[in-house]
């Protein structure tokens, strides 16, 4: 903005301009404007801190390194003896050596999360023959990692997935994820049930150093993990280099 | 698992030492013990002391902590005291420090009774697959074990068995006489969980016609997938890489803008040149 100065008494003759004063004034304006055209059109600072190469923390105990079904007693027999040699109260538990099914709360069908605008199918899901989660092909749907833990589970995590992005396809629903905020609410819908959960956490982590022992625990605290990818893509390997990892805990 | 442990050995310290010589951490083994006798109702003693009363054919107890070593073994029939009749005598049988292991009552392949110990394989288990172990513990001939109807374990005889690791699912199990399609056990659906140790025991007497599978699962060995690969487009990243670049476009250009125009008003309002 210019105006023109006036020069009040006794002033007149000092008031011309130098070329170095008028080349600061630009310089000036030039770096007010290009901070505030920076500022204006930076990405969203919602999304919790940007990759810094650090693992998934995961509050998940880790996972038994004994097997157990079910649990182990103490070994004492005859404790207390009697005179019949009968075995005291602390006998072993004896069942049928048959398999049994226990009751098991549906499969995930559903992910919506409100805020976001997302509602998307969820499908069971494996492992692909390189040994690495198997996502449905459509970034439309979630897999949903079938062998770990459900939603309703008391122990371990739930895992879900989609991709990012896909040849033909474009850029998948799932891609918002990286807006969410702590406390922000998941909805998993399983058959008639269903569940919410609150972010707790969203980070973007290097996929060399992600935790996924931790991420696919299934005991510890119950708890929902929601993955894409990010990061830089490879386009010879078609892959990205990071994982964005969504966690949320069940709300009561 | 944590907890389990701790309440496992916060009991053993309750308890009569008679038994128990070495501290309860130490080198323990995991001993289940499976009753696949036909038609007898036992009591089990290790070393003269009661470890199972009223223990009933086809049943499995659960895990116990037992200190490593060797062990007397002596089954009778219920209630028929420490000094009754042996029905199975087993001396010196080793359990070894850390092992998991299923102590089985069973019958040899000639109907007499006896006590086998199997070590339990307990190593982790690739992502998306079950193990699957067969043990011949019946009074009968070498036989097939088949998953699906394709033979999966050959020529097993008492008191051996086999493993394999598979892709997990429910398979339909059944036994054949070796190298037959004489079914002897069997069709039985069974549920290969990811992760788990499914082991099978064929038990009972060919002769008596009471031949029968007994199921013992042991989980905990999954392991995780090797990583989530969640995105081959790369739409996302161009997308991001765009708008980065229409950014600097837009940063640069305002600050030109602004100086420029700085610049040239400045000249104008001094009326330099």
């Amino acid at each position: 903005m210019n105006r023109t100065v006036d020069p009040g008494p006794g002033r007149s003759r000092a008031r011309a301009s130098s070329p170095s004063r008028g080349v600061a004034a630009a310089l000036a304006a030039a770096l007010l404007a290009g901070v505030g055209v920076a500022w204006l059109t930076r990405a969203s600072d919602t999304a919790l801190p940007a990759a810094s190469g650090a693992g998934v923390t995961s509050t998940a105990a880790p996972a038994a390194g004994a097997p157990t079904t079910p649990a182990p007693q103490p070994g004492s027999p005859g404790s207390p003896a009697g005179t019949d040699g009968s075995a005291g109260p602390s006998q072993p538990g004896v069942r049928p050596a048959t398999q049994q099914a226990g009751p098991t709360a549906a499969a995930p069908d559903r992910l919506t999360i409100r805020r976001l605008g997302i509602d998307m199918r969820v499908v069971p899901v494996g492992v692909a023959r390189d040994g690495e989660m198997a996502l449905p092909e459509t970034p439309a749907q979630v897999g949903w990692y079938r062998y770990g833990p459900r939603p309703g589970d008391d122990a371990g995590s739930t895992v879900l997935a989609a991709h990012l992005d896909m040849p033909g396809y474009g850029i998948g629903p799932i891609a918002a994820v990286e807006e969410l905020r702590t406390g922000d609410v998941i909805t998993v819908r399983s058959g008639e049930v269903s569940r919410r959960y609150a972010v707790t956490s969203v980070s973007q982590v290097r996929k060399t150093t992600l935790d996924l022992a931790a991420l696919f625990a299934r005991d510890g605290p119950a708890l929902l993990h929601v993955l894409t990818c990010g990061g830089d893509f490879d386009r010879e390997q078609r892959r990205y280099d990071e994982n964005v990892v969504v966690t949320a805990e069940p709300l009561a | 698992m944590k907890s389990l442990r701790i309440v496992a050995a916060t009991t053993l310290a309750l308890a009569p030492a008679a038994f128990l010589a070495a501290p309860a951490h130490a080198a323990d083994a995991t001993v289940s013990i499976l009753h696949a006798v036909p038609g007898a109702t036992v009591d089990v003693y290790a070393n003269g002391k009661a470890l199972l009363t009223d223990f009933k054919p086809g049943t499995l107890t659960d895990p116990l902590m037992l200190p490593e070593g060797t062990y007397d073994l002596k089954v009778t029939q219920a209630g028929a005291g420490a000094g009754g009749a042996a029905v199975i005598e087993a001396n010196d049988v080793k359990v070894p420090g850390g092992a998991n292991v299923t102590v089985v009552a069973h019958l040899s392949e000639a109907g007499k009774p006896v006590l086998t110990p199997f070590v339990n394989d307990t190593s982790k288990i690739d992502a998306g697959k079950a193990r699957i172990t067969v043990r011949h513990t019946a009074a009968a001939p070498a036989v097939d074990v088949r998953a699906n109807g394709t033979v999966a374990f050959k020529n097993l005889t008492n008191p051996n068995e086999a493993k394999a690791d598979l892709p997990a699912g429910t398979i339909s199990a059944d036994v054949v006489l070796a190298g037959t399609d004489t079914v002897a056990i069997g069709p039985a659906d069974l549920d290969l969980k990811e992760g788990s140790n499914t082991i099978v025991y064929a038990w009972g007497s060919a002769a008596d016609k009471n031949l029968k599978l007994a199921v013992q699962t042991l989980s905990g060995m999954h392991s995780a997938p090797g990583g989530v690969p969640a995105g081959a487009g790369g739409q996302a990243a161009a997308a991001r890489g765009s708008s980065e670049v229409a950014r600097y476009a837009a940063v640069i250009g305002a600050a030109a803008a602004a100086g420029g125009l700085v610049l040239v008003s400045r000249r104008r309002a001094t009326g330099v040149r």
